[in-house]
């Protein structure tokens, strides 16, 4: 029997993995899809070849890219970035590392408290996570993002708005800044030369500013997977977990087997209640294998974690499993400039804008086809001819809707000219924007698949006001900033940023876990990624505060089932790039 | 480009029957519909790639939206975007709103020539095979505003479908897709998509860096 099974290597399991695995405990990590093992032989960076969400090599299905993806049924307007691999979704983020707001947490007395969702907090004060920032903070690590062409001209626009300059990590009202990101800063001949043969490691560390964020970190070239300059979980925590034997006194490497797609969480009655006991995977050759386990922890993400619960027939008194997603309300706003603004390099997103209670806007770096793909994606129509009844306004912006025929080819004339900004609302959990399991799509071989409903027309009044807000401070910015023109998408669901799909809560009548991450009714069953989050986190992208969220769960499960003490508030936290994890990297060939 | 285009083409034979044990109801009361005969579905994706980015090819004249610099057709999006629907959708589509029993591709040109002929019945006739690519691009336009309007196909993946058409040409239009070999991992042309983007390609990395905003390269709690 293992101690530990996790499940999903994404941006939240693999945190759970390397603490544990740092603690000695026998942790193993099953990953429905590919290894990644090599990506600077493997990955292209072209946008077809890597985002195609239906053939690319990221996409939720097999690591065999010849088959088809994993079937979903969405049955309205929407669309799915999300990555089945070692790494998950982490592999195309931008590292933005945002500490979320207060009000999104129990106990917030700010002034503006009425500002949040206040149904569905977190189950803890705000102050009581601050620790567990901090530690993933310096182990991820996170820092001050750098300045490209596009962020001086984001800057620009800001300092125009006349809002505050933060230069500092917790939010205390309105502000523009630096993102706060995971990925390592520029050093040596990076983000300094457009020569490929001098952006090798080690003369180029860090950022190469090389624009590929969204098709995977494998900069720069040579640079051991621990130094690569993005810190997704593939290049960070997962690492770390296979040599926590290297660098933790006591640890125990972690051991991950790929292409290993877990169909069932076994339970068994524990008294009046029920146990978690393991899991069964199914691999590529159609074999089932069990593993036995003292915990089990779902990191399948806000998709396959609802589904996987569903398909074990594990309780749901209250209905809540699946329900409560949220997926940040995403908008896209645009505007066209008349000098260059290199949209296309640098990182994905270096700079943003803060409202607490409403959410933020951060800029956003993309090659042509994917802005393509962002300028032809609406729920209002196409621009000019048709608006849907979307019913809403282009907040300030010249046009609204999808863009198709010249007046694509014309915004899309220079990519460089561009300047993007996502909108991230702070959008209500509401219980009918939910994950069920599909009775129209035929099962496959891991089960019935998932359903996923987002009611995009019918978003609660806050979440709606909320992105209005913001969408119109986007065409503010991009105007001040100098933009001959501004349009708007309104996007249809986008999920790029899902949460809270198995969320914790307060209140035992609408959550699945409860304040440890535990499952309510399912002993030794813990949730460990996004759809453990309570909330939208305050519209503050997610990553971060699932994984202070997953380490502070990783202690939980130490001191519940294996007696041990947590470490956090006395110990510091091993780096990423410590050096012990980078020769053991090198050492095993990882 | 074909005007008379080879309509059934062996790959989507074989589709059409591998998937053929797995039919699906995708809509309310809807029964199995006759298997139909597979519609043009080249011309019908040429098409659709010419309408979301227009180009001097005959697609994009025939609509009547041209432009002096490559388009979709010739950036070859149409055949790469019919690997995409195949793949995305292997299971043919069945009952109401379309009564199609089609899979991937081919149900897609079939939903683009149905409406096609609703919005302009003369469309039905020619030049080209799919009565899509016939019709000018403000009856384009026309039948993607009927496709989106509420109520058509909602709670069934086809909702889903039919959003993602103008999305995923505009994607494929401006990605590699047409000119990349996967067998080498390497392009065999320039993308027709970065020329029009004036997109500089793939780089390991830009001279970019243009310093910390205010010189703040780390900020505290």
């Amino acid at each position: 029997m293992r101690d530990i099974v996790i499940v999903g290597a994404g941006g939240g399991g693999p945190v759970v993995a390397k603490e544990l695995a740092a603690r000695g405990l026998d942790v193993l990590v099953l990953e429905a899809g590919a290894r990644h093992l090599r990506p600077e032989e493997e990955w292209t960076r072209l946008e077809d070849d890597t985002n195609d969400p239906i053939t690319g090599r990221f996409r939720v299905g097999p690591s065999r890219r010849e088959e088809a993806p994993w079937l979903r049924d969405f049955p309205q307007n929407s669309f799915v970035w999300q990555i089945a691999g070692v790494g998950g979704t982490t592999l195309h983020y931008f590292g933005n590392c945002p500490r979320p707001p207060a009000g999104a947490f129990a106990g917030y007395e700010g002034a503006d408290r009425a500002e949040y969702d206040t149904a569905h907090v977190f189950p803890f004060s705000y102050n009581e996570l601050r620790p567990y920032y901090e530690w993933c903070e310096e182990t991820l690590p996170v820092r001050t993002a750098p300045m490209g062409t596009k962020e001086a001209v984001f800057f620009r626009g800001a300092e125009r708005m006349g809002l505050t300059h933060q230069t500092w990590k917790d939010l205390r009202g309105p502000a523009y800044r630096a993102q706060e990101n995971a990925i390592l800063q520029p050093q040596g001949t990076a983000g300094r030369t457009d020569d490929p043969a001098r952006l090798l490691f080690p003369e180029a560390r860090g950022c190469t500013f090389c624009g590929h964020c969204f098709q995977g970190c494998l900069e720069p070239r040579h640079a051991p997977r621990n130094l690569k300059a993005k810190r997704s979980t593939d290049n960070s925590y997962v690492p770390m977990m296979l040599t926590a034997d290297a660098w933790s006194p006591g640890g125990r490497a972690a051991e991950l087997v790929t292409d290993a797609y877990v169909v069932r969480v076994l339970s068994e009655p524990a008294g009046s209640r029920t146990a978690a006991r393991g899991v069964v995977y199914r691999t590529p050759d159609g074999v089932l294998h069990t593993v036995e386990a003292r915990v089990v922890v779902l990191a399948g993400g806000c998709v396959e974690n609802p589904r996987l619960w569903l398909n074990s027939g594990l309780p749901n008194p209250n209905d809540w499993v699946g329900r409560g997603l949220t997926e940040h309300h995403l908008d896209w706003v645009v505007g066209t400039f008349d000098e260059y603004t290199g949209e296309s390099k640098g990182a994905g997103s270096n700079c943003r804008l803060d409202f607490p209670g409403y959410g933020g806007v951060e800029n956003v770096c993309l090659p042509p086809a994917l802005q393509a793909f962002a300028f032809a994606y609406s729920d209002a129509g196409m621009s000019g001819y048709y608006d849907n009844g979307a019913g809403v306004g282009p907040q300030g912006a010249d046009t609204l809707g999808r863009l198709v025929g010249d007046d694509l080819k014309t915004a899309l004339g220079d990519v460089n000219k561009l300047l993007t900004a996502l909108v991230v609302t702070d959008d209500d959990v509401q219980p009918e924007n939910r994950v069920t399991r599909s009775a129209i799509i035929p099962p496959d071989p891991h089960g019935p698949v998932p359903r996923v409903e987002v009611r995009h027309r019918a978003r609660t009044a806050r979440t709606r006001r909320n992105r209005e807000f913001l969408a119109a401070r986007s065409a503010e910015l991009l105007r001040l900033a100098g933009a001959r023109s501004v349009h708007r998408l309104d996007w249809a669901p986008l999920l790029l940023h899902v949460q809270s799909s198995m969320r914790m809560g307060l209140d035992a009548a609408d959550s699945v876990l409860d304040s440890t991450g535990e499952a309510r009714w399912v002993d030794r069953l813990f949730v460990a990624d996004n759809s453990a989050l309570a909330n939208a986190a305050g519209g503050a992208n997610p990553t971060l505060t699932t994984q202070a969220v997953a380490t502070r769960t990783a202690e939980n499960i130490f001191r519940r089932y294996f007696g041990g003490d947590p470490w956090v508030a006395t110990e510091a936290p091993t780096s990423s790039i410590d050096d012990r994890v980078t020769q053991a990297v090198l050492a095993r060939g990882l | 480009m074909s005007v008379s285009e080879e309509p059934f083409p062996i790959r989507r034979r074989a589709l059409l029957g591998g998937a053929a044990a797995i039919p699906l109801l995708l809509a309310f009361g809807g029964g199995a519909g006759e298997a139909a005969g597979l519609p043009p579905i080249d011309d019908a994706f040429d098409g659709l790639v010419a309408f979301l980015v227009p180009g001097g090819d005959p697609f994009s004249v025939r609509q009547g939206e041209t432009s002096t610099s490559d388009g979709g057709v010739a950036a070859g999006a149409g055949p790469a975007l019919q690997y995409v629907y195949d793949q995305a959708i292997p299971y043919p589509i069945v009952g109401r709103p379309f009564d199609l029993n089609l899979p991937g591709a081919a149900a897609v040109a079939a939903i683009l020539n149905l409406v096609a002929v609703e919005v302009a019945p003369a469309a039905a006739l020619g030049p080209f095979a799919a009565a899509f690519a016939n019709l000018s691009f403000a009856d384009k336009v026309e039948v993607f505003r009927r496709l989106a309007e509420p109520g058509l196909a909602d709670g069934t993946p086809v909702r889903f479908i039919l959003d993602t058409l103008p999305t995923l040409a505009a994607f494929i239009a401006y990605s590699e897709a047409a000119v990349f070999d996967r067998a080498t991992n390497r392009l065999t042309a320039v993308p027709v998509g970065w020329r029009i983007s004036a997109y500089q390609g793939i780089g390991e990395g830009w001279n970019e860096f243009r310093g910390y905003y205010r010189g703040i390269d780390r900020v505290p709690d």
